[in-house]
């Protein structure tokens, strides 16, 4: 019975410390989502048994991995945790198949056997043609899954794959993608996502876990995430308007303008955001001027195929997304006076 | 200091020292045989009391060494050679002026290390396959002579090691390296304490020749060197340090 | 087509260049001028030149066998263990690759000579006496030629990105397969430089062995030593065994070609 991953992190480094909890059920794909520098490497490694927890326990299908008040270290070649690498750390001095065949021989499955094993995950990633070439002939996409392939044909317990596109181009990727969901929805234990894309982990994880500075700020469906981010960081990422605000009777006062609301029962601090689609612009005050409307300056136009983003400024700098067409009849660039407008209804308030 | 003046410095120390000793006005270089350096030793000492304003430079190895380097255009005043051989070839070349003349004679004798470890008694025991034996190399004089008594004696005894001069076969006797050693009866009198000697009964003799080198810088010099070596004081010299004297 | 700029050579430095070009190469051609090639075949069948072949061959090729034994557990503590006094440690181990050779030679007398520190216990305990064997030639030459090994492999294994011990690791490997399997491989070509230059050096080691293993045709003479003392008595067997010697360092200078002062 596979009760899947059971881990508290804590890490304690020179300067910043990691404490993440992480609970996946086998059949489940989390996706550790931050950015740079956010502690998702020494993630990567406490679970993998290079690095060893200063506090905390890890434990999978039941085996308890690390735990230093119990004092029991599992090294990494006994914790069956299969990696992606970032770099993928292909053994260039094997071939394909041997790189592939390695995990089944390292664990005393005899060569013959393990060459077989290894035959049927390169035919099961369509990597079969190069079988006997060395990694360094391949391709950028091609090599990723040979990674995959290495890692999977260990049989581990737990699938670890660390920013497995982020070497790919852009060009692959999708494709690459739609592969990696495949072998994902086949694996049957738990497993691992760290990126620091969002489309990977919106497309690929059942859940969520934004990871800043050490600490998870956020975990939740991929849904919850993007219609209600609790960061600046997830913010940005998903492209939405955020502030942290102060709300009262149904007024919210984000970075010193007053907005009307359509909740009156929320008070007191509260993450706001605002999509950049539900942002109006006129060219001069509209009628029968809906509540939130004010005066501003167009600072940046960004061209995106057939939607514009548009950077306004004070008094409340915002983001905004119009049609070309839009921005073509009111002729707007950089400097132009417009007006914006946000009902009421299209502010996003949530209570910390 | 800087890189520059550090090595301005180092190519003038390089050059004073390349320019030799000061002292002494007349030189005269002497190569002779490695048996001999002791008792030349002496020999420098007392010709440089006598004549104080020469400086004895003494070039001491293996007669063969010595007989590569003077073919070879060493510039060397006098030769003294462990054997005839070697003063021949030289002689050969042109290089000796006048006739060499033989002016001590030597022979072998077993050494052991002080204490005879191995308990060697004579020539017999050489044959004895445990004992770690010493010879020169057949290419010296000292290695000839012991090969020319071995066959006198119908022995053939496992050698060890053949030393490229007979003080480095000495050296190895007195460390206790090696059981027994063939050497001249000169180098046991010379390390005495260290290393004990055993007769061979076997009448094996090598002859000294010493002679003024054509190419000497000062033929003078180089004549009163060996008439010193071949007059009454050097004989007492040669016969103290166990030589056989003509 | 572009036409690209020569560096131009500045004429002193030109002159000064072709004098250390003659300086290095006028001896070479100064010893072939005294070859005595119609002879050469009988020469380099003589008994004396088989036995000193045989030695050097035999005694070189244990070198580098120890040296990678013994000598590649040494490269991985000072490359991967951190302990205090682990500079002073690299420093000894390497002693002999500065060490004059003669030096080399009496420390060992001193140390494994039948009165030495470990020789005298060694023979009262087994009866084994290291000088004038064999053996003696052997731990000579591997004392001055160790430390090559050593400092390859070591230059190696530091350079060597560490996660992909840890990539075998997560593969379920453990630590002696990704010896095996991965680190040894992944250093193989330093390895590999490293043996010839340390076999090389074994070959042509002559104060060490002279001084402590004597000299003895067909048990202790090497190539080099019976050079030393064919000078004197057959000059033209000891050019024609010089000859081999250089053909010898000339093979291993070709198969080596740039890489062993290149990092690995």
């Amino acid at each position: 019975m596979r009760s899947g991953l059971d881990a508290r992190c804590v890490v304690v480094r020179d300067d910043f410390v990691l404490d993440v909890e992480l609970r996946i059920a086998a059949g489940e794909t989390v996706a550790v989502l931050g950015p740079n520098g956010s502690g998702k490497t020494t993630l990567v490694e406490s679970l993998a048994g290079i690095v060893a927890l200063d506090r905390g326990r890890i434990a999978l299908d039941g085996r308890v991995l690390d735990d230093p008040t119990a004092g029991v270290f599992v090294p990494p070649e006994a914790r069956r945790v299969g990696v992606v690498f970032q770099d993928l750390l292909l053994f260039d001095h094997l071939t394909v198949a041997e790189n592939v065949a390695f995990g089944p021989r390292a664990r005393r499955r005899r060569r013959a056997e393990a060459a077989r094993l290894a035959d049927e995950w390169l035919g099961r990633l369509g990597l079969a043609e190069f079988a006997e070439r060395r990694p360094r002939d391949l391709s950028g996409g091609e090599r990723q899954r040979v990674a995959l392939a290495r890692a999977l044909a260990a049989e581990p317990d737990l699938l670890l794959l660390d920013e497995p596109l982020a070497a790919v181009d852009a060009t692959t990727r999708g494709a690459l993608r739609r592969i990696l969901a495949d072998h994902l929805e086949g694996f049957p234990g738990p497993r691992l996502l760290i990126t620091h894309d969002p489309t990977d982990a919106f497309l690929l994880a059942d859940r969520i876990c934004i990871l800043e500075g050490g600490s998870v700020t956020q975990v939740g469906a991929a849904d919850e995430i993007r219609l209600g981010p609790r960061s600046r960081y997830v913010a940005d990422l998903v492209g939405v308007n955020f502030w942290l605000g102060e709300a009262a009777d149904g007024t919210v006062v984000v970075a010193g303008h007053r907005l009307s609301m359509a909740d009156r029962a929320v008070r007191g601090p509260v993450y706001v955001t605002v999509h950049p689609r539900a942002v109006a612009v006129y060219p001069a005050r509209p009628e029968g001027s809906p509540r939130n409307t004010w005066e501003t300056v167009v600072t940046r136009v960004e061209p995106h195929g057939e939607r514009v983003r548009l950077q306004t400024g004070p008094p409340l700098p915002l983001t905004v997304e119009v049609t070309a067409g839009a921005v073509a009849a009111l002729g707007l660039e950089p400097g132009s006076r417009v007006w914006m407008s946000v009902k009421a209804t299209e502010i996003g308030v949530e209570g910390i | 200091m800087s890189a520059r003046t550090i090595l301005i410095g180092a190519v003038l120390v390089v050059a004073v020292a390349a320019c030799g000793g000061t002292e002494a006005s007349r030189q005269v270089v002497v190569s002779a045989a490695s048996s001999l350096v002791d008792v030349f030793g002496a020999i420098e000492r007392s010709f440089e009391e006598a004549h104080p304003d020469v400086d004895v430079v003494l070039n001491v190895g293996a007669s063969s060494t010595l007989r590569e380097q003077i073919l070879a255009g060493a510039p060397v005043d006098v030769y003294a050679s462990a054997d005839l051989a070697n003063m021949a070839a030289v002689a050969d070349a042109g290089l000796v002026e006048g006739r060499s003349v033989v002016f001590a004679r030597n022979r072998l004798q077993i050494a052991v290390p002080a204490g005879n470890p191995a308990r060697v008694e004579g020539l017999a025991d050489l044959d004895r396959a445990e004992l770690l034996l010493g010879v020169c190399d057949p290419a010296v004089p000292c290695g000839v002579l012991a090969e020319q008594v071995f066959a006198a004696a119908g022995l053939e005894p496992s050698v060890d090691t053949w030393e490229p001069n007979v003080r480095a076969l000495l050296t190895k006797l007195r460390d206790g390296e090696l059981d027994a050693g063939v050497v001249y009866v000169t180098d046991v009198v010379a390390a005495s304490g260290e290393v004990e000697g055993i007769d061979i009964p076997v009448a094996v003799t090598t002859s000294y020749p010493i002679a003024v080198l054509t190419g000497a810088s000062e033929p003078d010099l180089a004549r009163a060197f060996v008439e010193w070596v071949l007059s009454d004081e050097g004989r007492a010299v040669l016969d103290r340090f166990g030589f056989e004297v003509p | 087509m572009t036409r690209r700029v020569r560096t131009r050579l500045p004429w002193p430095m030109a002159a000064a260049a072709a004098v250390g070009v003659s300086l290095l190469v006028a001896p070479l051609i100064g010893l072939l001028t005294r070859v005595p090639w119609a002879e050469l075949g009988t020469l380099l069948t003589s008994e004396v030149a088989v036995d000193a072949l045989r030695i050097s061959s035999i005694a070189s090729a244990a070198a580098a066998l120890i040296a990678v034994v013994v000598g590649v557990p040494v490269a991985w503590v000072l490359a991967r263990v951190d302990f205090p006094g682990r500079s002073l440690l690299r420093g000894l181990v390497l002693l002999p690759l500065v060490l004059p050779p003669v030096v080399g030679g009496a420390a060992l007398l001193f140390t494994f000579g039948r009165r030495g520190l470990l020789g005298e216990p060694l023979h009262r305990l087994t009866g084994i006496v290291l000088p004038f064997s064999t053996g003696g030639v052997i731990l000579a030459v591997t004392f001055v030629s160790m430390p090559f090994l050593i400092v390859t492999v070591e230059g190696a294994l530091r350079s060597l990105d560490p996660r992909y011990e840890g990539a075998a690791a997560s593969l379920g490997a453990g630590r002696w397969t990704v010896l095996r399997r991965v680190t040894l491989p992944m250093i193989g070509p330093s390895l590999a430089s490293g043996l010839i230059l340390t076999w090389a050096r074994a070959l042509g080691e002559f104060g060490a062995t002279i001084a402590f293993a004597g000299n003895l045709p067909g048990r202790t003479q090497t190539l080099p030593l019976a050079i030393f003392v064919q000078l004197e008595s057959d000059r033209d067997a000891a050019v024609a065994l010089s000859v081999v010697m250089v053909a010898i360092s000339l093979a291993v200078l070709v198969v080596l070609r740039d890489r062993w002062w290149r990092a690995p």
